[in-house]
């Protein structure tokens, strides 16, 4: 049994519980719950946004049930709009997930996170500097990834976030850089 | 939990200087009842017209004087304001107070010899106020527990509008800014073939959101679970009451004051969104609902007599946000007045096309393709404003 949060409002759906009120008994495996099925709470986050903040996922015994869970994950991770990293989750390990503001992997996946930071186009800190950061809008979900910088504000890659000017704001929706918290990589 | 003021700052330095400047949301429905002891103590039947003049006349000129409060509470705070009960004790307090409003005002059309301009003049007095109900029904139709959705389906009920918080919440917060919601409004179109499609569609989308939910219960639409139906049998036991014990001159009084008060609600989805449009993705989903998709006004006279609704950008960003906590963000397109002052420009539309058209083009940098118009209205605006393309996102105007 599951449990998948919305990552806007936090709420969550556990499968062990359902929602009754909203039709889906106790029980009902989160495959079971209609893709174009908003957040109940608020109702800007889908179904595909949710998730994946602990358990295992109900009745994923066959093969194409597995799949699509992991797809509804995978688009967790990359519906940030920016798209940092883009890696499927393989349909067989356990898919990567962000909660709380913190990115972290779920489970028995520190690999996928390994080969996530083997493809990013940045750079590397240098011998003895402490390892490149990324910070999330709590508003919206951009990520801004000090190894990348952010080549259309002028910053280049291996700019720390500490350096960016304090009146600089989310290139996507505004919010100030107060607003931006540390992602933690656990 | 009710924090002191002093409590909340020594927990984390932060004083919130609004907190009880925030009655004045609770005490200003209050307002018909203040103009009918007016009337009685001076005789002049121009205080029948009292809410009339605040809305529409004093607090647009208030908010001109007062101005913008840009003021955010820092993020540190927003958990202890979340959690401080009072911000939600009086949005309840709010309730009973439109109920009193409607009673009072009943009685007093059926005990006293009225004209029927002072009758009128009166149901639109109460009219303003049903909007306001509304607007309450809003802010606790978005809270998470049943008691603060059951008052709100208590205090829809009073303007017959009880199909609000079902259609709102999961039906313009999921299609907001997109040319599924009715309750959009588009570049080009006047707020009175706005109400056209606006009033029915969002009645329709509201049933079809509730069919769809009862149907997952395997229950009938028509079950005493419809969450339309129920505040709708409050409206209707509260009316039939009401026609009851102060006559048949309720026929005329009661669907005057309920049309303007779900007049005062198109007017405010009519201004709130006016030509936004969210951007489609190629996976064939809208981008999420963010800030800029929302005309903003940080008008503080008006503010706070609507609990902070003009927020509107952080609201719909994240709805489930509490009034007290909502924030403003940098470069978001902004509204010219408050809202009294909007709905009032709304009536006359070239006034208001002429306020506001330019304001949309600028937020889209001129890029028409990024902006809902109006059908057949396409020509005229490309005449008008050209058709610069360009690939900049919308809503950044100032950064650049």
């Amino acid at each position: 049994m599951a449990r998948y949060q919305c990552p806007d409002c936090k709420y969550t759906y556990d499968e062990t519980l359902g929602h009754p009120h909203e039709g889906f008994p106790a029980g009902t495996a989160w495959a079971n719950v209609p893709d174009e099925w908003a957040c109940p709470d608020c109702a800007v986050r889908d179904k595909v946004d949710f998730e994946l903040i602990g358990g295992s996922p109900a009745a994923t015994t066959s093969a194409t049930q597995a799949v699509e869970v992991a797809a509804a994950a995978h688009s967790a991770v990359t519906v940030t709009d920016t798209a940092v990293i883009e890696k499927p989750a393989s349909p067989m390990s356990e898919p990567a997930v962000r909660t709380t503001g913190v990115l972290r992997a779920v489970a028995s996946a520190p690999e996928a996170m390994q080969s996530e930071a083997v493809v990013m186009d940045g750079k590397s800190p240098s011998a003895g500097c402490k390892p490149f950061a990324k910070w999330i809008c709590i508003t919206c979900g951009h990520i801004y990834d000090e190894a990348l910088g952010d080549a259309s504000d002028g910053f280049a890659a291996g700019t720390r976030f500490e350096d960016i000017p304090d009146d600089w704001c989310c290139p996507d929706c505004g919010a100030t850089k107060k607003d931006y918290v540390l992602c933690q990589e656990t | 939990m009710i924090n002191t003021p002093e409590q909340s700052a020594s927990t984390v330095g932060y004083v919130d200087h609004k907190r009880y400047l925030w009655m004045l949301s609770t005490l200003w429905p209050a307002t018909p009842m203040i103009g009918l002891w007016l009337v009685a103590q001076t005789g002049w039947s121009i205080w029948y017209a009292l809410v009339l003049i605040i809305w529409y006349g004093m607090v647009p000129l208030l908010d001109a004087m007062f101005g913008e409060d840009f003021n955010n509470p820092p993020e540190e705070a927003v958990e202890m304001l979340e959690k401080d009960r009072y911000y939600r004790v009086l949005t309840y307090l709010t309730v009973p107070i439109h109920y009193a409003a409607l009673l009072v005002s009943a009685w007093w059309v059926s005990t006293h010899a009225m004209s029927w301009p002072e009758i009128i003049t009166l149901a639109l007095s109460l009219g303003i106020v049903n909007g306001l109900a509304l607007n309450t029904g809003h802010e606790l139709g978005h809270k998470k527990e049943t008691f603060d959705r059951w008052l709100a389906k208590l205090v829809l009920a009073v303007a017959g509008y009880g199909h609000f918080f079902i259609e709102h919440n999961k039906g313009h917060h999921r299609d907001v800014a997109t040319p599924m919601d009715p309750a959009t409004s588009r570049m080009g179109e006047s707020i009175y073939q706005f109400s056209t499609r606006e009033i029915p569609g969002a009645f329709r989308r509201a049933w079809a959101l509730e069919e769809e939910r009862l149907s997952r219960r395997g229950k009938s639409v028509w079950s005493l679970e419809n969450e339309i139906l129920q505040p709708m049998l409050i409206t209707f036991a509260l009316y039939a009451g009401l026609l009851a014990f102060f006559g048949p001159l309720m026929l005329v009084f009661l669907p005057i004051q309920m049309a303007f008060g779900w007049w005062q609600l198109t007017s405010a989805n009519y201004i709130e969104h006016y030509g936004l449009l969210r951007e489609k993705l190629p996976n064939g989903r809208y981008e999420h609902q963010k800030p800029h998709h929302s005309w903003n006004s940080n008008h503080i006279v008006s503010n706070l007599i609507l609990f902070h609704l003009q927020r509107h950008s952080d609201h719909h960003a994240h709805p489930t946000r509490s009034y007290q906590s909502l924030r403003d963000f940098k470069d978001l397109p902004t509204l010219p007045s408050g809202y009294p002052g909007m709905f009032f420009i709304a009536l006359i539309p070239g006034w208001f096309r002429s306020a506001m058209d330019s304001r949309v083009v600028d937020w889209a940098h001129g890029d028409l393709s990024k902006i809902q118009i109006e059908d057949g209205k396409q020509a005229f605006y490309e005449r008008k404003f050209g058709t610069v393309g360009t690939d900049a996102k919308p809503g950044l105007v100032a950064a650049e």
